[in-house]
């Protein structure tokens, strides 16, 4: 058998310091070192070089990275040479720089993982494996469940299934998803729209029928044949009325009524003896009126004439009636009367008040004059000449005249400045009342203007003598008319008696004859009413029962119009909510038409989205089942056997064998469960409360070999770090037979690390070449003074042997 | 010394694994041993295997034995395993231990008749050869097996199989875009209005 691998090289990796370069083409390869030596960095470098990563460094620090460099080195390298599956040997380096991990892995990423699950059993890995007892904490997986999904590669199935869950309920993918909810929510709505439509339609359809059923029924009662279209019916009912009949009849009716008012005032008045009446009264009404003419007539006419000279724009009697033209004329008289001895009396005060004003104003000049008198003795320039005295006072100081220098002692006694002074102050005085004066000539001067004024004013209104003597005349003229006034009232209200009883004696008579003419032009325009009305009045028949007739003849006719015009306008109703139904109706249409269309494109995108749901949904399916496939593939009942197999062979004296139960049924996650089963078949607990602690890392680390063992081997190899740290001698012993087992029947190569110099050599015997060809290496790994780690290794081969005499 | 049943069920055992038997007493390196049975290991085996008795003989003689054996076989320089069956009652822990020191001890005890069979299976397993039931075949990794389970369905879907990788959130981000989109297509945006 070729081995897997066959070299490795390793610079500044972990705690391997400088460079390490070691063959592995051996079935069987033994490492050993003391505690810190570089095993485990040995073994992590192998998995480097294979994996590209270190699973089993990541698996307990995530950080891991950060420490792959050897303390004192910038960047590490290892190269691994292994048998890849083309046949050949390639090599692969892969360089850790600071944190950053620079090369690919030599495996493919199946293998990869098959090696970092099933082949190498690192520290950590035995870790996992103990741990997997463990029961599950409250949330979360339990250890058991993270290794067989971590075992399996089953994470990305569980992402898929946790993944795809909302899609199993169309209500989680309304949740997770709006535009979902949006879709199927305004599909609903649209459905229902276009239902709400179709409803509609229907309705109007019906409604349009009961609509067109009565409007026939109109349209026939009037005469209207052609109803095609309910735009025609209007065109139709539109294009005659009754109107202009009904007027007619109205007129006609209006004529009867008038004519009937006629006939009935009519009768009341014809008749020969109120005739004969009238006649006579006219008569007597006429010779009084004649009589009066030729007196009281006569007298009122003197009387105006005397009125027309004092008041030339008097009416005449006759045109406002006598007892009004007396009472106007009295009253005007009385009044002039008053006028004219108010003018009189006035005159006589305006005369004493002229003398009063005339002796006034002959004052107002006596004081004026007096004034002017008193003016002139007073010289103008006192005042100029009080000032200039005034400025000189300063001047004089003694008795010298300033002027003249002469001493006015020898004029006058009392020194020149107090005669100054009281020149001073008698010039001022003058000065003053010169002012007064000139005031009081311009108050008399007003006063007598004023005066004047009034007497002017006076004098215009005073009359003349001759005037004087006019004025008493009239008074004279009116009073005398005013007593003749007195005597012609009765005279004036007799005279108006007498001539309105004439003229309603004539008006009667008057109106008797033209009753008689009325009567006549009645009947002809009755008769004219009866043509017509295409109906005739025989000459026998009364005008009253004639005008009776053709009275309920109209308001037939009229009846029947008045219907037929409601009978027409509501057709016309009719035909116009016709008429917007039809149009109603296509905007429904319209509407239903674009709604369907958009409630078709909703569906369809909605369709389309299912399918993906349905498709999903399949997935998930296939996924669970695929998965729960997967898990009962590998935890079988093959699993169960080779481990149990396995157990005994290192815990020969365990009563108890550990095993997995699957439960059955395809299950969303995985939940294996341990159990140990009695040998002769019972069943007992969990392995953490019935195996030793001892036993229970034989049951990890079987457990690992069984795993490795029941699939068919990617990479023929198993590798152990330090595996036997908590083994008895016993197990050790069978541990080894086991390893010698799998290297020779099972063709796996092995490679095993061990601190202890016992068992590594123990190991290096058990596992020694058994025939040509076989091989050992075994590496020594310890480090040197400067730290460097040093590696040595021997190559062992097969010698025969010759112990036993037999052979 | 004749081999007590137990010892000549033992050595069929062994037989029926293509150990064959050594003629008694066993001389190795010059040195005879008188032991009831011993076998070595066939082709591809460097095991010698001393089948004892600890009703015929003291244990202390037997441990005596043993450890002579061990030592001839380091004298002669030999690479064989030693591996010592004792048939009979199980000897006292200090003798099992101080056994142990040089050979794989496998102590059988006593045990009824009929458990004897496969009790003597289950220690003698460790010289037998593994039993390994047929490994499954597929050695498809998980998610190419589903990759072929899935592969009627449409392409975007199976391609969530391999977004799965970067964890669930991804998962339901990819089919939740999926369908949107699905929505999204034929429509105006005055839907969503």
């Amino acid at each position: 058998m070729k081995p897997f691998l066959s070299h490795i090289e390793i610079e500044n990796f972990r705690s391997i310091k400088g460079r390490v370069s070691v063959p592995l083409d051996a079935p069987v390869v033994l490492i050993h070192g003391h505690n810190g030596a570089g095993k485990t960095s040995l073994l992590s470098a192998l998995e480097l070089g294979l994996t590209g990563t270190v699973e089993s460094l990541a698996r307990l620090d995530s950080t891991f990275y950060e420490h792959l460099v050897h303390k004192s080195a910038a960047e590490g390298s290892v190269t691994v040479t292994a048998e890849t599956s083309g046949g050949g040997k390639t090599a692969n380096e892969v360089r850790v720089v600071n944190t950053q991990i620079i090369g690919r892995s030599l495996l493919t990423r199946e293998q990869s993982h098959f090696f970092s699950e099933r082949c190498y059993l690192a520290q950590s890995t035995l870790g996992r494996l103990l741990e997997i007892y463990e029961r599950k904490e409250k949330k979360g997986e339990s250890p058991l469940t993270k290794f067989v999904k971590d075992l399996l590669g089953l994470d990305q199935f569980d992402a898929l299934l946790e993944g795809l869950h909302h899609i199993g309920d169309t209500r989680r993918i309304r949740a997770a998803i709006p535009e979902y909810a949006i879709i199927m929510d305004q599909i609903q709505e649209s459905q229902a729209q276009v239902t709400d439509l179709q409803s509609s339609l229907k309705e109007l359809e019906t409604s349009a029928n009961a609509v067109e059923t009565s409007l026939n029924v109109k349209l026939a009662s009037l005469g209207i044949y052609d109803s095609s279209s309910p735009e025609i019916a209007i065109r139709a009912l539109e294009s005659t009325n009754e109107e202009a009949q009904l007027q007619r009849y109205a007129g006609h009716r209006r004529e009867i009524v008038v004519s009937r008012e006629q006939l009935s005032s009519l009768r009341n008045r014809v008749s020969d003896d109120s005739r004969k009446r009238a006649e006579a009264s006219l008569d007597a009404a006429n010779a009084e009126l004649l009589k009066w003419k030729l007196t009281g007539a006569l007298e009122v006419a003197a009387y105006f004439d005397s009125l027309k000279a004092l008041f030339p724009d008097h009416t005449a009697p006759e045109v406002i009636g006598y007892t009004e033209f007396l009472g106007q004329a009295i009253q005007r008289i009385e009044s002039d009367i008053q006028r004219c001895d108010e003018l009189s009396r006035s005159q006589t005060s305006f005369n004493v008040k002229l003398d009063d004003l005339f002796r006034t104003l002959r004052q107002l000049d006596a004081r004026s004059f007096r004034i002017d008198e008193q003016i002139a003795q007073h010289s103008a320039q006192s005042s100029e000449m009080a000032v200039a005295l005034a400025n000189l006072l300063p001047h004089i100081n003694s008795d010298n005249c300033p002027v003249c220098d002469r001493d006015f002692t020898e004029v006058k006694k009392g020194g020149l400045q107090s005669h100054v002074n009281r020149q001073v102050t008698a010039l001022t005085k003058s000065a003053d009342q010169l002012q007064a004066l000139m005031q009081e000539k311009a108050n008399a001067t007003k006063s007598r203007g004023d005066f004047d004024r009034e007497r002017a004013i006076l004098q215009s209104q005073l009359i003349s003598p001759e005037q004087a003597i006019e004025l008493k005349a009239r008074v004279f003229k009116l009073n005398t008319l005013l007593q003749r006034s007195s005597s012609l009232k009765d005279r004036c209200s007799e005279g108006d008696r007498i001539i309105s009883a004439s003229s309603a004696a004539a008006r009667e008579l008057a109106s008797m004859r033209t009753a008689d003419q009325s009567n006549e032009v009645l009947r002809e325009s009755t008769r004219a009413i009866a043509s017509r009305l295409h109906l005739d009045i025989a000459e026998s028949e009364g005008l009253d029962s004639a005008l009776s007739r053709l009275s309920t003849v109209v308001l037939q006719n009229e009846a029947v119009l008045i219907e037929r015009q409601a009978t027409r306008k509501e057709a016309l109703e009719e035909a116009r909510v016709l008429v917007e139904n039809l149009a109603t109706k296509k905007r429904l249409n319209d509407k239903l038409g674009a709604e369907s269309l958009r409630l078709r494109k909703l569906k369809r995108s909605l369709k389309i989205a299912d399918q993906k749901v349905s498709s999903a949904r399949k997935l998930a399916k296939r996924t669970a089942a695929v998965k729960a496939e997967i898990v009962r593939r590998v935890f079988n009942d093959s699993l169960n056997s080779i481990w149990r197999d396995l157990f005994i062979r290192l815990a020969p004296d365990e009563q108890f064998v550990p095993a997995f139960a699957v439960p059955s049924g395809a299950t969303r996650l995985v939940e294996a469960i341990l159990e140990t089963n009695y040998r002769n078949g019972e069943k007992g607990g969990n392995p953490k409360i019935m195996l030793s602690a001892g036993n229970l890392n034989t049951a990890a680390l079987t457990l690992f070999v069984a795993l490795h063992l029941s699939v068919n081997p990617e990479i023929r190899c198993l590798i152990i770090d330090d595996p036997v740290q908590s083994m008895d001698e016993v197990h050790i012993a069978q541990f080894a037979a086991l390893l010698r087992t799998l290297s020779k029947q099972m063709r796996r190569q092995i490679i095993v690390a061990v601190h202890e110099r016992a068992l590594f050599e123990y190991l290096a015997l058990e596992l020694s070449p058994t025939f040509e060809g076989d091989k050992l290496i075994t590496i020594q790994l310890s480090r040197a003074t400067s730290d460097t780690t040093v590696a040595e290794y021997e190559l062992i081969g097969w010698r025969p042997e010759f112990a036993i005499a037999a052979e | 010394m004749i081999a007590s049943p137990d010892i000549q069920m033992i050595t069929a055992l062994l037989h029926d694994a293509a150990f064959k038997s050594l003629e008694t007493p066993i001389e190795i390196g010059g040195i005879k041993f008188e032991i009831p049975a011993g076998l070595i290991g066939g082709d591809k085996s460097l095991d010698l295997v001393l089948i004892v008795d600890s009703i015929s003989e003291d244990e202390r003689r037997i441990l005596r034995k043993i450890e002579g054996v061990a030592r001839a076989l380091d004298v002669a320089g030999s690479k064989r395993t030693l591996t010592t069956v004792i048939s009979g009652p199980r000897p006292s822990a200090t003798i099992l231990e101080a056994m142990s020191k040089v050979s794989r001890v496998l102590p059988i005890g006593t045990v009824k008749a009929e458990d004897m069979r496969r009790s003597l299976e289950n220690w003698l397993a460790v010289l037998l050869p593994l039993k390994i039931p047929d490994a499954s075949p597929d050695t498809t990794a998980p998610a190419q097996e589903l990759l072929n389970s899935a592969n009627d369905l449409p392409g975007d879907i199976i391609s969530l199989i391999t977004i799965a990788r970067d964890g669930k959130d991804a998962v339901a981000e990819a089919i939740n875009d999926f369908i949107i989109e699905s929505i999204g297509t034929d429509l105006d945006e005055e839907v969503f209005e």
